[in-house]
Formats: C-alpha cells, sequence, structure tokens
C-alpha cells in the first residue's frame, strides 16, 4: 500500500516536473461591435473624448483544468484604472481570490458597478487618485460599467486555475506550466467564446494553437 | 400599430449592443433608444399633467436619438418621441460643431437641448432617480399665450385649472404655460465655452422657456444663459438666466389699442446645485420666473406675474442596483390685486415624492414611486398616487 502511495507521488511529481505549454495566437479579423453607448443628444457640446480600447484583446483558457489538492487561492492584487473615461486593460483575467484596486485616475467621478452574477458590487462615486476594491470569489464572466459614464465598460474574467492568458497586441498568447494531458482551449474576445478548441499538450514540450476570430 | 413594430425591432435589436449601425472612414452613424412605460391611478387632480397633454405617470413612451458623426468635430444629431402610440414628434435636430480642433469652445444649431437650469437636460430615464417631473419643469399654469385673461377676476377664478384654462369669453379651453417646458426644446443657436471646473453656456431662440417654438410668431428672441462652476469634485453650482417674449401673434391682436406695441416677456432667473459622493447624489434647483400679463384690460395690464419653484432631491444606493430616493419640491406665485386685496395669481402648489429602482439588468429598470401633491384652489386640492415605471434602453 505504502509502495503504492510512493509510486503515485512519484507520478505526480514527475507530471508536475515536466510541465507543458500551450502557445499560439488569436488573429480577431473581425472588429467587435462597442459597448451600449448612447448618442449624446442632451449635451451642449461635444462631450469629452475617451481613450481608443483595443478591442481584439482576447483570453485563452482551458476550459477546465486539474487544480492541486494543496493548491493556495489567489492572494494578488491587481489594478484597473479609470483614465480618461476608459476603463484600462478592457479586459483583465484573474483567479478567484483576487483583488481588483479600482482606481480613479480622472479629474471627475467616476461609479464602477457590476450586476453580474458571480460578483455584484457599486463602487460609488470617488474622486481622483482615490482607490476601491473587490475581491472575486466566485469564477465568471463580471462586466463592469461605470455608472456616471454609460460608455465605460470592461471585462472581468475570474478563473478558478490558473490556465489563462490575455493576448499581447499582437495576438499571441503563452500559458506555461500546464500538466501533460488533453484539455479544450477557449478562445474568448468581447465577451463571447468564439472558439473551442480539444488539445493534447505533452510532457516537457509545446503545443501550438491559433485561432480566428471572425 | 407601426409604433409597436418599430418597438419590437429596436427591442429585439437593441440588446445585442449594436450601437453603430453604419461607419466610413471618420464618419459613423450611431443609435439609442429607450422605452418607457408608466402606469398609475388616474390624477384627478391634473398635477402631472405636461403641456403636450399627457400625463406622466401615465404615459408610454419610445423615443430613438440619432448621432451622425463626421470626424470628432461635426455632427448631426436628432431624437424623435412617441408617447402613448401617437405619431412621433421631433425632440432634439441639430448641428454640432466645433469649429477649432483643441479648443473647448462648441457650436450647436436646430432644435437644440435648454442651457437654463439643470433638469431639462437630464433626458434618460435612469437620470431621474423618481419618475415625476419637478413642477417647475412641466407644473402647468393658469397662463396662456395664445389668449388673454378679460382681468384680474378672471386670472383669480381660473386658479389651480391650469390643465385646461378657458378664460370666459373664450369658445376654446387648453392647457396653460409651465415656468419651463422640461419636455419640448426651442430652436436655435447655443455656444459653449470651458472646461471642466467652468463652463458657460448661451443661447438665442425662437420661443421662451414656458413657450418652446420652432418658428417665432411674436418677432422676439428669447436669450439664455447658464455658468455651471465646479468648485471640488463632486460639487456643481450652476447659474441661469434667461429672458424672451411669449406673446403669441394671435393674442396680441386682442390687446387694447394702447398696448399693441408693448412687448410683453417672460423672464427667468435659476440657481441649482449637485453634490455627489459615495452612494448619495443630492440636488437641488430653484427657478423664479416673471411674465409680463398681457389682458384686456388695466390694471392686470402691466402686472408682473410671478412664480417661484424650488425643489431638493435625494438618491442613496443602498445595494448594487437598488436605489431609494426622495424629492420635495413646492411653487409659490406672486400676488395680484384683486377684488378682495392682493392674493397669489395661481393656486400654489406643492409635492413630495419618494420611491426606489432596481436595475434588473443594466438596460433594464424599475421604479415604483408614492406622490402626494397638494394646492390651495382648483377643483381637486390634493391626491395621492402610487406609480410603477420599466424601462428599457440601449
Amino acid at each position: 500500500m505504502l509502495a503504492l502511495a510512493a509510486l503515485a507521488l512519484g507520478a505526480a511529481g514527475a507530471a508536475q516536473a515536466q510541465p507543458g505549454t500551450i502557445r499560439g495566437r488569436v488573429d480577431v479579423r473581425r472588429e467587435s461591435a462597442p459597448p451600449p453607448s448612447r448618442p449624446s443628444v442632451s449635451e451642449l457640446g461635444q462631450p469629452r473624448a475617451s481613450e481608443p480600447i483595443d478591442r481584439r484583446r482576447s483570453v485563452v483558457y482551458l476550459e477546465a483544468a486539474p487544480q492541486g489538492a494543496f493548491e493556495e487561492p489567489e492572494r494578488a492584487r491587481v489594478v484597473l484604472d479609470q483614465r480618461n473615461q476608459t476603463f484600462v486593460p478592457h479586459v483583465l483575467a484573474i483567479m478567484t481570490g483576487t483583488t481588483v484596486d479600482f482606481l480613479n485616475s480622472d479629474s471627475t467621478y467616476h461609479n464602477v458597478f457590476s450586476l453580474s452574477k458571480p460578483k455584484r458590487f457599486d463602487l460609488g462615486r470617488y474622486p481622483r487618485s482615490q482607490v476601491r476594491s473587490v475581491r472575486f470569489d466566485r469564477p465568471g464572466v463580471v462586466r463592469v460599467f461605470c455608472d456616471i459614464h454609460s460608455h465605460m465598460s470592461a471585462f472581468i474574467l475570474v478563473f478558478a486555475h490558473r490556465y489563462f492568458a490575455v493576448t499581447e497586441p499582437d495576438g499571441s498568447f503563452r500559458i506555461d506550466r500546464v500538466p501533460a494531458g488533453g484539455y479544450s482551449l477557449v478562445a474568448w474576445n468581447e465577451g463571447q467564446e468564439r472558439e473551442t478548441r480539444a488539445i493534447q499538450v505533452p510532457a516537457g514540450g509545446a503545443v501550438e494553437a491559433d485561432f480566428v476570430v471572425r | 400599430m407601426r409604433t409597436l413594430r418599430v418597438l419590437a425591432l429596436l427591442l429585439c435589436a437593441g440588446p445585442a449592443g449594436a450601437t453603430e449601425i453604419w461607419s466610413s472612414g471618420r464618419a459613423a452613424l450611431r443609435i439609442g433608444g429607450e422605452f418607457t412605460g408608466t402606469v398609475a391611478p388616474i390624477d384627478r387632480g391634473y398635477f402631472n399633467d405636461s403641456d403636450y397633454g399627457q400625463n406622466l405617470l401615465r404615459q408610454a413612451r419610445l423615443s430613438l436619438s440619432v448621432e451622425l458623426a463626421a470626424g470628432e468635430r461635426f455632427g448631426l444629431l436628432a431624437e424623435a418621441r412617441a408617447e402613448n402610440m401617437e405619431n412621433p414628434r421631433l425632440y432634439a435636430l441639430y448641428l454640432r460643431a466645433r469649429p477649432w480642433a483643441g479648443k473647448r469652445f462648441d457650436l450647436q444649431a436646430g432644435l437644440i437641448p435648454p442651457v437654463f437650469g439643470r433638469f431639462a437636460r437630464a433626458g434618460y430615464g435612469a437620470d431621474n432617480p423618481l419618475i415625476g417631473d419637478p413642477l417647475a419643469y412641466q407644473y402647468l399654469t393658469t397662463l396662456r399665450a395664445n389668449v388673454l385673461p378679460p382681468g384680474v377676476a378672471e386670472l383669480l377664478r381660473v386658479r389651480g385649472n391650469g390643465w385646461l384654462v378657458g378664460y370666459e369669453g373664450y369658445l376654446t379651453a387648453e392647457s396653460g404655460l409651465p415656468m419651463i417646458a422640461g419636455r419640448r426644446w426651442d430652436t436655435g443657436i447655443e455656444a459653449r465655452v470651458g472646461g471642466e471646473s467652468l463652463q458657460v453656456a448661451a443661447a438665442l431662440t425662437q420661443g421662451t422657456l414656458s413657450q418652446p417654438r420652432v418658428r417665432d410668431d411674436n418677432d422676439g428672441k428669447q436669450v439664455s444663459a447658464r455658468v455651471g462652476w465646479r468648485p471640488a469634485t463632486g460639487l456643481i453650482l450652476g447659474a441661469s438666466g434667461a429672458a424672451g417674449e411669449y406673446l403669441e401673434e394671435s393674442a396680441r391682436e386682442l390687446l387694447p389699442e394702447f398696448a399693441r406695441g408693448r412687448t410683453f416677456r417672460q423672464r427667468a432667473l435659476g440657481a441649482d446645485v449637485e453634490y455627489a459622493g459615495g452612494h448619495w447624489v443630492l440636488r437641488s434647483e430653484a427657478v423664479w420666473t416673471g411674465w409680463d400679463a398681457a389682458a384686456a384690460s388695466a390694471p392686470l395690464l402691466g402686472e408682473t406675474l410671478t412664480a417661484l419653484a424650488w425643489y431638493v432631491e435625494g438618491k442613496y444606493v443602498l445595494l448594487p442596483g437598488l436605489h431609494v430616493a426622495a424629492r420635495y419640491d413646492r411653487v409659490h406665485f406672486g400676488d395680484v390685486t384683486g377684488p378682495d386685496g392682493p392674493a397669489p395669481w395661481e393656486a400654489p402648489v406643492w409635492r413630495i415624492e419618494t420611491g426606489l429602482g432596481f436595475a434588473v439588468t443594466r438596460q433594464v429598470r424599475l421604479k415604483a414611486v408614492y406622490q402626494h401633491n397638494e394646492r390651495d384652489g382648483g377643483f381637486v386640492r390634493e391626491n395621492d398616487l402610487i406609480a410603477v415605471q420599466g424601462a428599457i434602453w440601449f
């Protein structure tokens, strides 16, 4: 029995020592529709311009992933800035347990809120340089808005595992330290799962997976 | 039926989020819209009637707004509204220009948003934490712009009946003027200059605050302006003024011979303040207005009929998507000398409205309010109303 247990531990150790890598590129060829934004009919002039948003950033993740029995929940903190009436970054991918600091870098108030099921919150109005924080404990997609500026929106993707990546500006991504095995790999862009693909991660090797989002 | 079909089409298309329906180079066409349905018992005191004959607590309203932008500096904006399934009417249609890139100077011309006060620019349903409009922007007085009261006694007789004013000697009865027509915009040109901390806006328009017009029919223009100052984040102070000729040409012809050359103006002053922080938003506005009284005979002729309205409003977000709100609102009217001595020319009114709002999703919102109205005149002097509103926007 002890020998069997030792064998199992040894096998697990060998698998952990030989994780693989998933890499590839998500080519977003169709510009996604902007989030609901209303014509500014009641303004007395041009509304303030916001920063351009890179909607080609995608998130690639494993649909289901192995989780270690003693894996500690994430205690990380990340910043989601509000700058020139734009959430920066527009897409954030985090693990459960992560705290997001919503910084206001504008000279006007912002009021961050979400009505998404994984996390409903309303941070109220707060001024420049102040931060309000939210901890995300449930996996899922959280859509974030500003109650004052209807054109502001962002996505926070909360995962129960660490096998995900946000694509670089050129569309490339890389997920390291993936235990060898077969998985479903998902490419997500602007609120939609665009494509799911079965992949086999080799021990100590890499698998390539390219996606085209049309 | 046509309106229903348009509504169904928009509701199906809206939640998909495709508001930019066309673009080419730096030009883009965007649409937005809102459907609001409000139900309430019959308002027997007509406290919530608007100057276009609708009760704001018993109304289905579909609005569709369009923006055709040509680069960053030019645009054509329009909004059409259909109330209670009637034919749509144009609410806004104007050209917007920023003549100098990098300079915060904007021009708008056409059927334009008002520069006076704060509330009339809060167009979307979500901007109003309650259902009813403030009295200054909606309540109908017994003054009319197209006919003349025969005298003081007759003006005092009709007190409290602004929803349908029929002076003695006229066959027709119509709604009277509000202090400010919050749901109708005026036609003209406006300019705005300034940044985030200080803004100045001024407009030259065809009608007046209480009588916006597409075509001028009395050769008198209105000048209006507002200065907005933000001394600290979350605090906005505003001061407004307006003056313009309100009497229609048809009423001018009824004036006594000696008074026909006179001008009959509406003048108004306003102050507004908004303070917001955390989960609170507090607002208050005060509006004073005076109309040069036009009457068939002295002594009413030559007097100024004044009104002072103010309200205080608060909103607090209890939970994500759930808010509570309340507004206390009053209108006082100035005295005229009647047969029994000085008396307010219109019946003073006050209102308290309180309620809550819930966002089912970001684009679907529900509100429920309780409203109590009291008036020192008219057939119905007080009433209590409960109203429920559902709104969807895209």
